[in-house]
């Protein structure tokens, strides 16, 4: 199996997401959690929002957008499926509040980032090139 | 869990100009998805905002002969570039005796992209790609496999035609590696005999490395013939084949890279007769722009033109690396870079024709088509009329292609982090998955990664909906939603305006305004050409008044297609902000000749002509302003009339909360504010989601947001220039936003009609 620039790419890019993951479960607090849930859009503190950039430039297929049913809501989340209508699909939990469809998101997030340890701790690859 | 609205939307329609003026014609084409019928029905659009928090959606209906229902019928828009070669005599129907020379450049030659492209790290296309055949030339009909063409099938170079009936191909053993530049030879014998297909791969001046890097190295297969060609009648196109769709021929097999030194012999006795050379950097034209047409440089004169928008003035396979305009050297620009995701012309038969009545007031206007009770707006703007009016609105339809049908937050990972939120979406974006076909934005990347680069105005615009939001405003109204937040301000206030476009300010310059008072700009004229930016200067110069109520304002380098001005071209250079950088020497717009850019990089910074500049960017929340020393001064007491000392200006709104925020521009003297300019209010606090704009750099260094660094603001200005003209400046996208809060009584619609009311007043301003 030749390995080709895109493996070499991932592969790095693995190195630098172990770190990323190890720091944001580290900086991940209940503070953290308590300054989004107070206000979603204006976190000011540097920590908090290195995690939000952790969480937020995460691949795009099936992450999360926030789905607007109407001119005044509901907001329902949803996860990106390519491949699924419209290339989404939407939860049936409806927001009276856009902001709190986004405490929603962030939740969503903790839980599959920290409490059920989704973050898969990946041993180096080694050898595997030709 | 479900998937919602998608394909709900059951007619849609586009038409021939997004501006017509009174006693001209408008042509509207229109598909339906399985609807039996359509209705049809001119509106006014007066406000599009549909939130409570507003005036809500309010548009009037127009009675016009347009008005009924229409049967409905489905036609498919089907994307991909090519050149159609015009070929009445046939010289191209069958191969024999042909050499065929082409070089290519493939950049896509199977379905294997990866990585994250672009400023916002794209790593997925939700416009199908299925790469397995791709054309580089021919007539081949896959229908009735007739014809003949040389392709690429997954990735490897591929003959195929018909041999007395029956379907033959001929194949190279490897596929063909990305970006790099190969020649094609196919010999074919004039009777029986052997068919030969050679691959070399090519030196390049820009590229001596990579081949052998790559382990290239030239390839040839053969395959035996007996001279009985069967010809599709099908025409001859390079860089997609003809498919039949209706009584129309659309792209089929469309190729993704470049194609150039397209050349075909016919074998005569011992020589070889030039048949047809086509010159891919040639124009013809006096200004040597690359526009649709394509040369022949045989005696046949079998010219060609593009379709679709293929991307012409792109370095070829003789490129010597020192020019970078296409007019200095023609020979090193031979080729075309093609996509299968192009779209210029929806190419839709004409469902009815509009002449616009010689007593319809200029505006804002739409038809209305309902389907299974749903509505789709296809708008357009009524130009002035024999009427005159003392003010205009600058409607800015650059912008409004160049973000059009825009879907980045369904396939780019840093979306989430340039907003600050998690995007919002809406049925509208939902249909827009399931059409791909309506194509891309000047913000996106195609299949084969590199940027887009043209836009066109014939084909459903679904971000141009009345009552669309796009996903990165936290709900508020952006483009031609936030723009009728000011038509519709003006008509609260009883000032009758025209509407006018950027394509007709770029096509007739100063003589389409000399005749105004005052100028309004809409909430984003990001995208402005040369002759546009001249005419606002000569207009202020000449004693004109000029009400800037946006944000990122004449911004970057913009062109309308001369030949064709449904298709607008947007470059990008390598500096400042932008989301996508077009390849060295490939930075030069072929429809004006103009440099790719930022107006500022090229001499022409908005600071010049609007006081004020790009700063920065955000759409978690939008912020007040506060009132600065300049506000007092006597000069400026017409602005302030009715507002208190301390009044914060502002802070309320439908676009993030306040009046300063989106996208904003600030007070930046040296980049050529005019002197006495005064700096009337600055912006509140912004977080750190507001950053620095990328111009404004030329390290990164830390502190780049609005809670650190100082020019991270917005910037209210007035000046008023010798002439008795000047100009008024927001340097805010959401101060539109909050002209309507409290039923149009606030301080910024106050502040705004104080504005507008001095600058109607002949009285040259002090």
């Amino acid at each position: 199996m030749i390995r080709t620039a895109a493996d070499r790419v991932a592969e790095l890019l693995e190195v630098f997401t172990q770190r990323s993951m190890a720091r944001l479960r580290a900086e991940f607090t209940d503070e953290v959690v308590a300054l989004h849930d107070a206000d979603p859009l204006w976190i000011l503190e540097d920590g908090a929002n290195r995690v939000l950039r952790i969480l937020r430039t995460q691949p795009i297929q099936g992450k999360h957008l926030i789905y607007a049913a109407g001119p005044d809501g509901p907001w329902c989340l949803a996860r990106v499926t390519h491949g699924a209508p419209g290339n989404l699909v939407v939860h049936a939990d409806e927001y009276g509040d856009y902001e709190d469809a986004m405490r929603a998101v962030f939740h969503e997030r903790k839980s599959e980032y920290l409490e059920t340890n989704a973050v898969r701790e990946l041993p180096l690859r080694k050898g595997s090139g030709s | 869990m479900s998937s919602p609205t998608s394909a709900n939307q059951k007619v849609y329609g586009y038409t021939d100009r997004l501006s017509a003026r009174p006693g001209e014609q408008l042509t509207l084409h229109v598909s339906c998805e399985e609807a039996e019928s359509y209705t049809a029905t001119v509106v006014q659009l007066h406000h599009g905002f549909d939130g409570s928090a507003g005036p809500g959606f309010q548009e009037t209906v127009v009675p016009t002969a347009v008005d009924g229902t229409y049967p409905g019928k489905h036609y498919e828009c089907r994307p991909g570039s090519f050149v159609e070669v015009n070929d009445p005599a046939g010289m191209l129907t069958d191969p024999a005796g042909f050499e065929v020379r082409a070089a290519i450049f493939p950049t896509l030659p199977r379905d294997d992209r990866s990585g994250t492209l672009g400023a916002y790290r794209i790593s997925h296309s939700s416009v199908a790609f299925k790469g397995e055949h791709q054309t580089v030339l021919g007539t081949w009909d896959a229908t009735t496999s007739t014809g003949w063409a040389l392709t690429l099938d997954d990735g490897r170079p591929t003959f195929v035609w018909n041999e007395a009936g029956e379907s033959r191909t001929m194949q190279l053993d490897t596929a063909l590696t990305a970006h790099h530049w190969y020649e094609l030879v196919l010999r074919v014998p004039a009777g029986d005999g052997d068919i030969t297909l050679t691959c070399t791969p090519l030196r390049h001046a820009m590229d001596l490395v990579a081949p052998a890097s790559a382990r290239l190295s030239p390839e040839t297969a053969g395959a035996k013939t007996a001279g009985r060609w069967m010809a599709s009648g099908m025409p001859f196109r390079i860089g997609a084949l003809a498919a039949r769709s209706d009584s129309r021929l659309v792209a089929a097999s469309a190729f993704n890279g470049k194609i150039g030194g397209v050349r075909v012999h016919r074998r005569l006795g011992n020589g070889l007769e030039l048949v047809a050379q086509w010159h891919f950097g040639r124009s013809e034209r006096p200004d040597r722009l690359l526009l649709s047409a394509v040369v022949d440089e045989s005696p046949n004169r079998l010219d060609g033109r593009c379709v679709n928008g293929p991307v012409r003035g792109v370095t070829g396979p003789t490129f010597q690396g020192r020019v970078e305009d296409f007019r200095e050297a023609p020979d090193e620009y031979d080729a075309i870079h093609f996509h299968d995701d192009d779209i210029a012309d929806a190419d839709w038969p004409v469902a009815l024709t509009f002449d616009v009545p010689l007593d319809l007031a200029s505006g804002v206007y739409a038809f209305r088509l309902t389907a299974e009770g749903r509505d789709h707006h296809v708008p357009f703007f009524v130009g002035p009329g024999q009427r005159a009016r003392d003010v205009a609105v600058l409607f800015p339809t650059g912008t409004y292609l160049a973000y059009a049908n825009d879907r980045i937050a369904f396939e780019a990972d840093s979306m989430e982090m340039l907003l600050g939120h998690t995007p919002i979406v809406h049925s509208e974006d939902l249909d827009l998955q399931d059409h791909p076909e309506f194509g891309r934005s000047c913000y996106e990347i195609h299949n084969d990664g590199s940027g887009v680069i043209f836009s066109t105005g014939r084909r459903p615009l679904i971000t141009m909906q009345p009552r669309y939001r796009a996903s990165f405003m936290s709900e508020g109204p952006w483009g031609l939603p936030a723009d009728l937040c000011i038509a519709h301000w003006l008509e609260e206030i009883d000032c009758e305006f025209d509407a006018i476009t950027d394509e007709t300010l770029d096509l007739e310059g100063y003589d389409l305004i000399s005749r105004y008072r005052v100028i309004i700009t809409g909430s984003h004229p990001e995208y402005m050409t040369r002759g546009e930016l001249d005419a606002l200067a000569e207009f202020t110069a000449a004693g004109g008044r000029l009400m800037y109520l946006g944000g990122n304002g004449f911004y970057a380098t913009t062109s309308f297609d001369p030949e064709d001005r449904h298709i607008v071209e947007v470059r990008r250079a390598d500096g400042g902000t932008r989301p996508h950088q077009s390849p060295f020497a490939e930075q030069r717009h072929t429809t004006s000749g103009e440099s790719a850019g930022l107006w500022r990089n090229k001499g022409k910074a908005p600071e010049r002509l609007v006081g004020v500049g790009m700063s920065a960017q955000g759409f978690d929340r939008c912020t007040y302003y506060q009132r600065l020393d300049d506000s007092f001064d006597a000069r400026a007491a017409f602005i302030f009339e009715g507002i208190g000392a301390e009044e914060l200006l502002g802070d309320f709104g439908i676009i993030g909360g306040g009046a300063a925020g989106s996208e904003i521009d600030f007070y930046n003297p040296r980049l050529g504010t005019p002197p006495d300019t005064l700096v009337l209010a600055t912006s509140g606090p912004l977080s750190d989601t507001y950053l620095l704009a990328a111009e404004e750099l030329y390290e990164q260094l830390p502190g780049l947001g609005g809670t650190e660094q100082a020019s991270v603001r917005s910037d209210v200005v007035y000046a008023s220039l010798d002439g008795g003209g000047g100009f008024f400046s927001v340097g805010s996208i959401a101060w539109t936003g909050s002209l309507s809060h409290n039923g149009y009584q606030n301080n910024i619609a106050l502040l705004t009609a104080n504005v507008l009311r001095r600058f109607r007043d002949s009285e040259p301003l002090k």
